[in-house]
């Protein structure tokens, strides 16, 4: 049976550390026998995952949740458990999301990672995404969803945060294809980036391979945790067995669809989003054939596998 | 604690970034420790102080430093003394140091303005300047900010700066400013 490994912080003061399979109950989820909220970050990521897994047939998650809000406690609980217990654990996707950087932690979970008997697809988002890039590993991973600021940190060769960045947001939206090379060409980018924003860009080698940018409802992007639900979605899409750029496209615009039938205002909150991704799903494959195997990934950029 | 050492450049007389007076930097153990050392400092009148990112050996991943004149270096030392926050080193800098973004755009739909610095978004409601979302940012108490922050407004909420613990928290404090600047 595959295995999905999703790790992160949620802020819960009086939690140390949840282990155990996620289960999405209404705006929760349950995990290790707490109740969180659909709250943005980690806790959006997985309610997107249990409702494309669900949606799917798939097993749960299993989950790794640090209690943190800001202090660095639960982050390095987190950091400490996969070093631990990577080597000897089998997972087949490993997602890494909302965490506080530390560079050294983090490269002792990717020496855990190359013990591991067979190395698992390797996604990132938020602070996990910022510590890979900081830290000069980010080719390791497979996968990279930053939105247009995060991608122009990735682009920047020098910062070591989103908050040092160079550079006018606005102009950049305009230029993502820069930014997109310039990541690549720093070696700041993993495999492949699903760059989020008013039209998303698929990314393979510091080039763009897919765009979506329909339907539009511009009033996602104020709401915290539309990133989230993407990389969850796409994410469950990976571990199902879609090939990284299919999953990612079908990904966004499931985010796209669930947001427009929730019709939402920039004061809607991320678990009324959350609620719409099974009919999203629904309707997006009915409209698109991206059921790729990862065999046909290789056959779509013309690699050999 | 505060002793001094001379990490970038063996020559004191090297031209620092401000011209020629040698700059000093502030190494704390966490960005929020930087962040009150920095409101302690201003609030003391030390107007020449800057946060900017630490020199790579001292980096983490997040991370802020406090840039100061030398020359100023024994009243900053007795000022963090006395208010119990003193810095886990100081150094001397003579490179240029990267500063946190302090630019910001802004989203109009309508009802509601969207202010945005780097990675970091506020969304509040004009008429009652009630902050209704916060997206954006990857550090642990981006999550926990928008806890307690959605459902206040921007008067009565504490600031960013005043409850957060990261880059992430010091970013959003930027867009914060800015919708309580624009929407006064």
């Amino acid at each position: 049976m595959k295995t999905m490994l999703l790790a992160g912080t949620i802020p819960d003061q009086n939690l140390s550390l949840a282990v155990g399979t996620a289960q999405l109950q209404g705006t929760s989820i349950i995990i290790d026998g707490r109740s969180f909220s659909l709250n943005r970050g980690t806790a959006a990521m997985i309610g997107a995952v249990c409702a494309t897994a669900d949606f799917l047939g798939d097993t749960a998650p299993e989950c790794i949740i640090g209690g943190d809000i800001g202090t660095r406690e639960g982050s390095r609980e987190v950091y400490r458990y996969l070093i631990k217990h990577l080597p000897k654990t089998h997972a087949d996707t490993l997602c890494l999301h909302y965490i506080i950087p530390d560079i050294g932690l983090h490269n002792q979970v990717l020496t855990a990672v190359r013990k591991m008997q067979a190395k698992p697809v390797m996604i990132a988002d938020a602070g996990f995404m910022y510590v890979a890039k900081a830290s000069g590993q980010a080719p390791f991973y497979d996968l990279f969803l930053p939105d247009i600021g995060e991608l122009a940190f990735l682009a920047d060769e020098k910062a070591s945060h989103p908050a040092y960045t160079r550079g006018f947001l606005t102009r950049l939206e305009a230029e993502p294809a820069e930014l997109i090379k310039k990541t690549h060409s720093f070696g700041n980018a993993a495999r492949y980036l699903c760059v989020k924003g008013r039209t998303d860009y698929i990314c393979h080698e510091g080039a763009v391979i897919q765009q979506v940018d329909e339907p539009v409802v511009e009033e996602l992007e104020p709401i915290g945790g539309t990133g989230d639900t993407v990389t969850g979605m796409a994410a469950a899409l990976v571990h199902h067995g879609y090939a990284i750029p299919d999953a990612c496209a079908t990904a966004c615009r499931a985010n796209r669809m669930a947001g427009l039938l929730a019709q939402p205002t920039p004061a809607t909150q991320i678990h009324e989003i959350i609620a719409r991704i099974p009919d999203a799903l629904n309707r997006v494959l009915s409209e698109h054939d991206c059921c790729s195997t990862q065999q046909n990934e290789f056959i779509f950029q013309g690699v050999q596998p | 604690m505060g002793f001094l050492k001379n990490l970038i450049s063996s020559n004191k007389n090297d031209m620092s970034v401000e011209g020629t007076v040698e700059q000093g930097l502030l190494i704390f153990d966490s960005v929020n420790d930087v962040i009150h050392a920095e409101a302690t400092l201003k609030m003391a009148a030390f107007a020449n102080i800057k946060v900017v990112a630490p020199p790579p050996q001292y980096r983490t991943g997040c991370d802020l430093a406090i840039r100061f004149p030398i020359m100023e270096r024994m009243g900053i030392e007795r000022i963090l003394k006395d208010s119990g926050n003193e810095p886990r080193d100081i150094i001397y800098v003579n490179e240029e140091l990267m500063q946190p973004t302090e630019i910001c755009s802004t989203k109009d739909f309508g009802r509601y303005l969207m202010v945005r610095s780097a990675n970091m978004k506020i969304t509040v409601e004009k008429e009652t300047k009630m902050i209704v979302n916060i997206s954006g940012g990857g550090c642990s108490d981006v999550p926990y900010l928008a806890l307690d922050l959605i459902g206040k407004t921007l008067d009565s909420a504490s600031t960013p700066r005043q409850i957060g613990y990261t880059l992430c928290a010091y970013t959003l404090n930027i867009a914060f400013d800015e919708a309580r600047r624009l929407l006064a």
